[in-house]
């Protein structure tokens, strides 16, 4: 493993206020960012993921602690030195007006250019190879507020490319996007770090994206502590559990997903194991009964998938009896008819 | 005496009793009609307006104005007397008016005319007297009347020694004009007039603040006049309220006269002999230019010069460009402008380096009408210039044609050196 | 998927070219309506002059009337060239405010420069002495008084937000400041005015009015290289004024030291706006209306291409006014505001009904 890009050293992030002390928001942060990795930074709203990015972007002084990248404490770089090793992209839709793709990635070439801001043929082949590798190439001429808001922030991501940093930071870029956007948003960052050599921190709400998709994830606790780790590792180790216990809902290890968490109604058994048997599975777990298999004592109701001539038939064992139905939205409705009229005979 | 009847009557006797009574009756009669006669003797018409005190017993049919006064010149006022009282109208309270406004003078100690049609009704002579405006100052001197002032509108703005006199010993109070007028101290003060000057632009106007406050106020608005003798002439609208008819009627012939002698003399100039005039100053962008019709292109022609927009039809002050100016006065012989600041020619290349172009202003013939300025910046073109037309006239024929009039010296025009 | 990206070089597609061509083109064409418009202006104007004369006088030939020659050379050719070097200092510090505090209603006189000069102006004009007005103090200064009290009062006020400026963080408190700044000066000049008599007022309003025609040879001297300087650092502030376009965040991140390029925005916006204001008083609209009218025109937020075009429209604005309000053939003149009031309200008037469709050529 190579040099780390980004080390802090018992960071502590806060700010300053003017009249009392100063407010922490975590301590004691030991990070480290490698080159061709992505990071995701999760947390809770309110754990201070913004405020973590700000100071590593070089926006708010740490509190205390080393803070380096590439080797130079962050804090001691000129704008412009820190600018060539460390581009953002931030949240919010920017209103540019009138400007081409191509114009709007080639600001990135910012910290490179003289006073003037004239591109020579160095920059051109920058602001060529941002565009391509985020693959927007086609539109460059095109003005930016013709696009969608997923092809603006790639435009936004290239105009951070050429910049050509070695460290790209982004603040929860997939916010305003739709998922398909997200996923090709979280894959096409996956690309820019491993191809690119350089190391890619972003900070997200979008948990399971960034469970598949991160090298590492640096999970902000509540208090103000900071887990980092293989995401797996993570949810292993209960960490994920931690971070994001809240009222009535709950991390599943098993589905790597969160989970409405209520009293249980009832034991309903499942019998099947294709495709159809693990979403009738998460329906009644939906609906809010435990699913089980073959267990002592068997349940009240019992729900067996055959397959009759190609088609799929819920078969719903009731007592001694048993109700057949061709979709699984009528198989529910039966099930609930039959749970609740034993409940009233009760 | 006591008019007793006999009481005691005894009956049978009554032919007799009523030829006695007959007699008594006459007798008392004539005693009463003596009594009348001895108490008031015959009502002599007076010889003079009185400007002083009120009518003892009001006779009806005596003219109390024996002095009236006649308007020669002036177009923007009209006077009208009756027995006892006059018929003051402001026809021009300021210049295009729609409206006139009507006074009725009323001679103190007669009865206030029934008839009066919504006109103000104001006593007199008037006793005491605020000016809003020192262009009415000189009128109170010329007059004799400097004792009856009460206030002006601005201390700073008062030339007259003699009324300067009577600020610094705190007999005049200072009430502004204008929306800003002080009312309070006005009221207080209760004059029995006030002459305020009329403008067309509204919010500048003290008069309806005063009516409505119930003060007395006269339009006074000499401006209005597009030469030099009609403005002066409203000495007698100040003179009618103090009942001084005769002595401003004698006043203004006298003026007239001087000044139609020093007319005269330059009545026959061919015009070759006549200087080329240009007025006003640049102000901005716009030069405002006197009008053809306005009382400075009168005074220039009756003193014999050009005045280069006499053609013109304004009587106020035209608006002009730089251009428009430069092209037609540029090489004007004489400059009569009016900005009080100006005591040299370096203050005008202060204020504008263009003005080094013209051709007046090369030949050092630039003149002022500030040379009779106080220490307050006051000054008496305003106040006394306004009753010596003929000075001022004189003035300007010096400035023309300096031959005619060898021992006459500037009194109210500079020179600007 | 990673081949030799060094080598691969996507030429700019054709119709980006095509489109460049065509703004810079444009551009040309504005430097040229601008060297037309100069001659418009010299040889039109309240006396009527004719166009031969007028070539003869610039040729350097002697007219036949020398007030002719005189108008001309001493009046009106340094009255156009006082209106194209104030409408290019204008339009482009309006520029340079717009971006910056990324507001379209922005004017180089949003820091409160117009009101702190017009103080300066109004306490020379309106409160020196009881029977005083015009143009000279007591030490009769004429001319020069009035434009060292403009400068005094535009200084004051600058120095203000300047100081501000450091100190504070977010350039929309910045505006809100100098507003408030604006206001306050305005209501000290309205106590002014109320006090004071007709003939001060009229003069103080005349010079409200503002006008190119006031400023001699002489005065051009120092409002020319002035007026170059001020544009001179604005285009050498084009490129952070582009970064800008995305806001002082992404500024800061693509190396951007904001604290400083505001200072010089400012300082720069202040130099130009307030000799402009100095010399020439308060011009309405054209530091407005002339950026969105560049904007619209370039279908660009370029600065490279936004900062020279303002420029050159911003001259040929100006001149323009300037000719319609000389009122060619007749006598008189129209106030210089209230044409460049009546010319740039329906300008806004327009650009902010064509925001509100769905092409925006504005950043918000």
């Amino acid at each position: 493993m190579s040099e780390p890009i980004l080390q802090t050293d018992d960071l502590a992030i806060g700010y300053r206020t003017r009249r009392h002390a100063p407010h922490l928001v975590a301590e004691r942060l030991d990070l480290r960012l490698y080159p061709g990795e992505l990071v995701c930074l999760l947390g809770p709203n309110g754990a201070g993921k913004s405020t973590l990015l700000r100071t590593l972007a070089g926006m708010q002084p740490p509190l205390r602690g080393q803070l380096r990248l590439a080797g130079t404490d962050l804090y001691r770089l000129s704008p412009q030195e820190l600018a060539r090793r460390l581009a953002v992209v931030l949240t919010d839709r920017v209103e540019v007006g009138n400007l081409s793709v191509r114009t709007l990635t080639a600001l990135g070439r910012y910290p490179h250019t003289g006073w003037s801001g004239r591109l020579t043929p160095r920059d051109e082949v920058a602001i060529d190879q941002a565009l391509m590798a985020v693959g927007i190439a086609d539109f460059a001429a095109r003005s930016v507020h013709e696009l969608s808001d997923g092809e603006r922030q790639k435009v936004m991501i290239a105009r951070a490319l050429a910049q050509e940093p070695q460290l790209l930071l982004l603040d929860e870029p997939t916010a305003f996007l739709d998922l398909p956007r997200r996923v090709e948003l979280m894959g096409l960052l996956r690309r820019l770090a491993r191809e690119g050599e350089r190391a890619v921190l972003l900070s997200t709400h979008d948990l399971d994206l960034a469970l598949r998709g991160a090298d590492q994830l640096w999970l902000l606790q509540p208090e103000g502590s900071i887990q980092v780790g293989v995401p797996e590792e993570l949810v292993l180790n209960g960490a994920f559990q931690h971070a994001f216990r809240g009222a009535g809902v709950a991390f599943d290890a098993c589905t790597g997903a969160f989970v409405f968490q209520h009293p249980p109604m009832g034991r309903i058994d499942l019998v099947g194991h294709d495709l159809a048997a693990v979403w009738t599975r998460r329906a009644l777990e939906r609906e809010g009964f435990v699913v089980s298999g073959h267990e002592d004592p068997p349940a009240t109701l019992r729900v067996a998938i055959h397959d009759q001539e190609g088609q799929t038939v819920w078969r719903l064992h009731h007592e001694d009896t048993y109700q057949d139905f061709p979709t699984l939205s009528q198989t529910l409705r039966g099930v609930k008819t039959h749970w609740f009229a034993a409940r009233t005979e009760q | 005496m006591p008019l007793s009847l006999p009481t005691c009557l005894a009956d049978g006797q009554l032919p007799l009793l009523l030829l006695r009574q007959l007699v008594l009756s006459l007798l008392c009669l004539l005693v009463l009609a003596g009594d009348g006669w001895a108490d008031k003797p015959a009502a002599a018409p007076p010889a003079m307006n009185l400007t002083n005190g009120c009518v003892e017993h009001y006779d009806p049919n005596v003219d109390y104005f024996p002095e009236k006064a006649t308007l020669a010149y002036a177009k923007g006022f009209a006077l009208q007397y009756f027995k006892h009282y006059k018929v003051l109208t402001v026809t021009m309270p300021w210049p295009e008016a729609k409206e006139s406004f009507r006074y009725i003078l009323v001679q103190c100690g007669t009865p206030v005319p029934e008839d009066t049609g919504g006109a103000q009704v104001i006593e007199i002579p008037i006793r005491s007297i605020a000016i809003l405006s020192t262009t009415h100052l000189s009128h109170l001197e010329l007059l004799g009347a400097l004792d009856r002032l009460v206030a002006v509108s601005t201390y700073d703005n008062v030339y007259s020694p003699a009324a300067r006199r009577r600020i610094d010993a705190g007999q005049v109070a200072e009430v502004g004009r204008g929306p800003s007028i002080n009312l309070e101290t006005l009221l207080d003060l209760n004059p029995d007039l006030v002459t305020a000057v009329g403008h067309d632009q509204p919010q500048y106007n003290s008069h309806p603040l005063l009516s409505n406050a119930g003060v007395h106020v006269v339009i006074n608005s000499e401006y209005v006049e597009p030469n030099l003798l009609g403005r002066s002439e409203w000495l007698k609208l100040t003179a009618a309220f103090l009942n001084q008819d005769g002595r401003s009627q004698h006043l203004f012939a006298g003026m007239v006269q001087r000044y139609q002698g020093y007319a005269a003399q330059l009545r026959d100039l061919p015009t070759a002999q006549k200087p080329t005039v240009l007025g006003g100053f640049l102000q901005r962008d716009v030069w405002y230019v006197p009008g053809g019709d306005s009382y400075i292109a009168q005074l220039v022609a009756d003193a014999g010069g050009v005045y280069l927009w006499a053609n013109d039809a304004h009587r106020a002050s035209i608006p002009l460009s730089f251009e428009a100016v430069y092209e037609r006065a540029g090489d004007a012989d004489v400059w009569f402008t009016s900005n009080q600041d100006w005591f040299k020619r370096a203050d005008l290349l202060a204020a504008n380096q263009r003005y080094a172009a013209f051709k007046a202003f090369r030949d050092k013939r630039v003149y002022n009408n500030n040379a009779r300025l106080n220490d307050y910046q006051a000054n008496d073109y305003w106040e006394a210039g306004i009753v010596e037309p003929d000075v001022q006239l004189a003035d300007v024929i010096k400035i023309l044609h300096p031959e005619i009039l060898p021992d006459h010296t500037l009194k109210y025009y500079r020179w600007l050196p | 998927m990673s081949a030799t990206l060094d080598t691969v070089h996507v030429p700019p597609t054709a119709s980006q070219t095509r489109s460049d061509l065509w703004r810079w083109s444009l551009l040309g064409g504005l430097a040229i309506a601008l060297v037309a418009a100069f001659f418009l202006n010299v040889a039109f104007g309240s006396v009527r002059i004719p166009l031969s004369e007028i070539i003869t006088i610039l040729t350097g030939g002697e007219a036949s009337k020398p007030s002719w020659s005189y108008i001309v050379l001493a009046f009106r050719l340094p009255k156009a060239l006082t209106a194209i070097l104030a409408g290019a200092a204008l339009a482009v510090s309006g520029l340079q405010m717009q971006t910056l505090f990324r507001n379209p209603l922005a004017d180089p006189y949003i820091l409160g420069i117009n009101a702190g000069a017009s103080l300066g102006v109004a306490l020379v004009v309106l409160a020196t002495g009881a029977a005083t007005g015009f143009l000279s103090n007591v030490g009769l200064l004429g001319d020069l008084s009035l434009i060292a009290s403009a400068i005094a009062g535009a200084s004051l006020v600058t120095g203000l937000v300047i100081v501000a400026a450091r100190w504070l963080r977010h350039a929309m408190t910045l505006l809100i400041l100098g507003l408030m700044l604006g206001y306050a000066t305005s209501a000290i000049v309205s106590i002014l005015i109320y006090f004071s008599v007709p003939e001060q007022i009229q003069a103080y309003i005349a010079w409200t009015f503002g006008s190119f025609g006031g400023v001699t040879w002489r005065q051009l001297l120092i409002l020319a290289p002035v007026i170059g300087a001020g544009l001179l650092l604005a285009v050498l502030l084009t490129k952070p004024l582009n970064a800008l376009l995305l806001g002082e965040a992404y500024a800061r991140s693509m190396g951007v030291d904001v604290q400083r390029v505001r200072f010089w925005l400012i300082a720069g916006t202040s130099v130009l706006a307030g000799a402009v204001t100095a010399f020439c008083g308060p011009i309405a609209f054209l530091g407005v209306a002339i950026p969105h009218l560049c904007r619209a025109l370039l279908h660009s937020s370029d600065h490279r291409l936004l900062v020279p075009a303002t420029l050159l429209m911003g001259g040929l604005a100006a001149l323009l006014a300037d000719l319609v309000a000389s009122m060619p053939g007749s006598r008189t003149i129209l106030p210089l505001n209230a044409v460049t009031a009546l010319l740039g309200a329906p300008i806004v008037v327009w650009i902010v009904l064509r925001r509100d469709g769905p092409r925006s050529d504005f950043s918000s």
